[in-house]
């Protein structure tokens, strides 16, 4: 929690001083975009609220596992503006708003990130509109690898029924093709890479930083065994 | 993003081809293109000419047409008569397209194949009601209306070749065509008509039917939106006094005609006017976003019941128009082509059992019904664009019938006119847009497509059945999930499929080869007016340096143009977001509808940008977004719909 705070204040001194300049307090004020639920981004956002600051949310409700409309819900009961859309409306819906904030499931050593699937998806719409796409994560979530294939070394394939019922596709199971490979498959990623040209910026608890620089955090928090491959002496 | 492309097939590096050239259907697909097509650029205007009509020849397997990617110029000149005078050439060319496409992709077959998916779907006892129910979403004509004749294919000959008949007599009593009044000038008279008419509203009297009839026959064609001609040019007393009814609606319905459904919700007398005059009493949403206060947010699901009560009572509404109607609030018809295609046909049963009052001209009272049709359908849903584009056609056509024509006469000119737009602006499109992107697939290609399109699912149907071995990836989103609907008739084909959801777009794009949109309507700008999701698909697709192919009908393009996906766009029941068919663990959301800080947003279209289209497939061959308002301008203005 103690890390929340922290991170909180260093994201609205930097948004302070360009209040200041503007000399205007909001009124409908910023809109903000989330994906999924990150219990930082809630924290992040209730802390924001209590502050005075007003602003509106926009929630994508993050399928298959729909947790945007939990997180809809629970921010609605304190008080924020919140919106719920699906998906598919990223795209339309990003062109009104002025910021995207995320919760991710890991930071790579380059700076990419992993988070929910679907996400790559809300960068690349960010990039286009030019909304910075802003990451809240704890030192915690830093990793000392590298990216190497992230979608299928770094994935988990989760079970087609979250997006498939299986009652209503039974029957399409059985099909198959000439080569005997079953005819009907079901793709359903549980993660999604984002790479640090997408990524605006890092909020963590011991400040923001760049993408570029998440390296090197990794020499703070990890041994340099971890991080370094030595080749085991041929015996 | 590195191109993650390592090798593609390369075409004979001898022969450089500048633009796209289609290879000839005969030659195996990794031969290169025709050389012979790069001469069709020169002689295309004189071949324009002696062939007719451009887009159809371009179908014959010999390269000397123009290639499909090419706009074939119009045909201005001469052609002032409405009833363009290259048809009867263009009928046995138009046979000989159909014969050839006949036998290698039937409709026969299509409806043998989706009336078992239809009973299968009742057993199985689909979950939505909209699975239930005919597969709406799919194919335009088969699937909705069961009623076709079997001998489907040999009605659109007889009724090509009966058409063309009767256009032939027509140019022999084709009223002359006078200059089109300057604006100024029928605003100037539209305004002392309006003027008189109120003074002289306690009258009532009729307006004399041959003095209108007279006068008509020497006005200019009529835009979309103002008053029918025959009033321009009589006494302002006399026009004005009309009977209060008919009047109203064209009047009135010229606010909603002009451009289509797109009354500003947030204008509160406007409001309040259209909804003492709808027939539809629609309760709007208690919570309503912000953002889209300009556009209709109705609760769903409370109309139907109520307009179900009324359905033997309902006077002004023809009881076809009506159950069309119903069937697109409760979504048994979705799509923009089926439900273009079933308002026609219930316009054409409305036109076949309409007679005119007396004392009536047939046009105008007739125009009048149309609109009050029309209206009666939006407030059911919102009008798309290509079922505008249609009313816009009917009317014309309406407009321009000669008034020496006997009413009986006059309805089965209309009725077949009609007919000719489905079968020429939808079906006969659809197949040559089959023909063309057919031409873009290859052996071990990946087609991803988003949702479920009539015409892109034609595409893939028919490719399979040219043996060609790809693979699809139907890429679906909430909460219509249209994609699975079209995952079963794929399977149910033979196709193997991959189905995913919009999330896993990134992941799973990495092997795909290539894109096939569908689209609801493409505007002049080149946004392409689509599914919401569709941008979506695009952008990552454009990220991955995959082309998209959007497959769209010419007659669903629009002069209009749209920047992003808020300016207008079509709100759904929010309902549906909350609720999670068959996850019954997702109820985060229930009973929150009330809250006033929550409110749910459901929106069924968004606009594509055209720099992550790479070709519109279309009728008129393979185009590049840019010339889509080149399309419209020269195609589908009022006299030139060809």
């Amino acid at each position: 929690m103690i890390e929340f705070q922290r991170s909180l204040e260093w994201f609205w001194f930097l948004r302070l001083r360009r209040v200041a300049l503007t000399g205007t307090s909001n009124e409908a004020g910023e809109v903000i975009l989330t994906f999924g639920r990150s219990r930082t981004v809630k924290e992040f956002l209730c802390a924001a609220k209590e502050k005075n600051r007003s602003f509106g949310l926009f929630v994508a409700e993050g399928a298959p596992k729909y947790q945007g409309h939990l997180l809809a819900k629970e921010l609605a009961a304190r008080g924020l503006q919140t919106t719920v859309i699906t998906d598919s409306a990223v795209f339309a819906m990003i062109s009104r708003v002025n910021m995207v904030i995320v919760g991710v499931h890991a930071v790579m050593a380059n700076g990419g990130v992993i988070g929910p699937v679907g996400l790559n998806m809300v960068a690349l719409a960010a990039r286009k509109h030019a909304v910075p796409f802003v990451v809240v994560t704890g030192t915690h979530k830093l990793c000392p690898l590298y990216p190497n294939n992230p979608e299928v070394s770094l994935n988990e394939m989760r079970s087609p029924s979250e997006v498939l019922l299986f009652e209503e596709f039974s029957d399409c199971m059985d099909y198959r093709i000439g080569t005997g490979a079953p005819q009907l498959h079901v793709v359903n990623p549980a993660f999604d890479y984002v790479p640090p040209e997408l990524v605006s910026l890092f909020i963590t608890d011991i400040g923001g930083y760049y993408p570029s620089y998440m390296y090197r955090l990794i020499a703070d928090y990890y041994s340099s065994d971890d991080v370094v491959i030595q080749q085991k002496p041929a015996s | 993003m590195d191109p993650r492309r390592a090798s593609r097939t390369v075409s004979d590096p001898k022969i450089r081809q500048v633009g796209f050239f289609a290879p000839s259907p005969d030659r195996s697909f990794s031969g290169p293109p025709d050389p012979i097509s790069t001469s069709t650029s020169t002689p295309n205007p004189a071949a324009a000419n002696t062939s007719s009509p451009p887009p159809i020849s371009d179908l014959s397997p010999s390269g000397n047409s123009l290639s499909p990617v090419m706009i074939p110029p119009p045909r201005h000149s001469s052609d002032t008569t409405y009833r363009p005078v290259p048809f009867p050439p263009a009928s046995p060319l138009r046979r000989d397209t159909l014969s050839l496409t006949v036998g290698s992709y039937n409709n026969n077959n299509i409806i043998i194949s989706s009336s078992p998916t239809a009973s299968f779907y009742d057993e199985s006892k689909g979950i939505t009601v909209k699975a239930s129910s005919v597969p709406a979403s799919g194919l335009t004509t088969v699937s909705v209306v069961k009623t076709l004749p079997p001998g489907f294919t040999e009605t659109i000959v007889e009724k090509v070749g009966g058409s063309v008949e009767m256009q032939n007599d027509l140019p022999a009593n084709s009223k002359p065509l006078k200059e089109r009044t300057s604006k100024a000038e029928r605003r100037a008279l539209q305004e002392a008509q309006r003027a008189a008419k109120a003074a002289a509203k306690a009258e009532g009297s009729k307006l004399p039917a041959t003095t209108s009839g007279a006068v008509a026959s020497a006005n200019a064609k009529p835009s979309k939106a103002t008053k029918p001609p025959s009033q321009k040019n009589d006494s302002a007393t006399v026009a004005s006094s009309e009977k209060k009814g008919s009047d109203r609606p064209p009047e009135k319905d010229r606010k909603k005609d002009a451009p289509h459904p797109r009354m500003q919700y947030d204008d509160k007398s406007r409001v309040e006017k259209a909804k003492r005059r709808a027939v539809v009493k629609q309760t709007e949403a208690r919570n309503r976003v912000e953002l889209f206060r300009h556009l209709p947010q109705y609760e769903h699901g409370t109309q139907l019941p109520d307009l179900e009560s009324k359905f033997f009572q309902l006077d002004p509404v023809h009881p076809v128009v009506y159950k069309v109607g119903l069937q697109y609030i409760s979504g048994d018809i979705a799509g923009g082509n089926a439900r273009c295609i079933a308002m026609l046909q219930a316009f054409q049963e409305a036109i076949k059992d309409y007679s005119t009052p007396d004392e009536k001209t047939l046009t105008r009272d007739l125009t009048a019904k149309i609109n009050s049709y029309v209206s009666f359908l939006n407030e059911c849903r919102p009008l798309s664009i290509s079922m505008g584009n249609a009313i816009r056609f009917l009317k014309n056509r309406i407009a321009k019938l000669p008034l020496t024509l006997s009413e009986s006469e006059a309805k089965a000119f209309l009725q077949s006119d009609i007919e000719q737009f489905i079968n020429e602006k939808i079906i006969l499109a659809d197949k040559v847009i089959v023909k063309h992107a057919v031409t873009k697939i290859r052996d071990g290609d990946v087609l991803l497509t988003f949702g479920s399109s009539s015409a892109v699912e034609m595409i893939l149907l028919h490719a399979h059945e040219l043996g060609k071995q790809f693979r699809v990836v139907i890429v679906d989103s909430r909460p219509k999930l249209e994609g699975q609907l079209l995952l079963r008739r794929l399977v149910g084909k033979g196709l193997s499929c991959t189905y995913a959801n919009i999330n896993a777009v990134s992941y799973i794009m990495h092997e795909v080869t290539r894109v096939f949109l569908g689209a609801s309507s493409v505007l002049s700008n080149g946004t392409v007016y689509s599914r919401v999701g569709t941008a979506c698909v695009a952008m990552v697709a454009h990220e991955f340096r995959v082309p998209v192919l959007v497959c769209c009908e010419a007659y669903k393009f629009h002069e209009r143009v749209q920047l992003d996906s808020i300016c207008s766009n079509e709100l759904g029941d929010p309902d549906a977001i909350s609720k999670v068919p068959g996850r019954e663990d997702i109820n985060y959301l229930d009973g929150c509808t009330n809250s006033e800080n929550l409110q749910l947003l459901n929106l069924i279209y968004d606009a594509t940008p055209s720099d992550y289209v790479s070709m519109i497939v279309t009728d008129y061959g393979m185009v590049p977004p840019t010339s889509v308002p080149v399309i419209v301008r020269e195609y589908c203005r009022d006299q030139v719909w060809i």
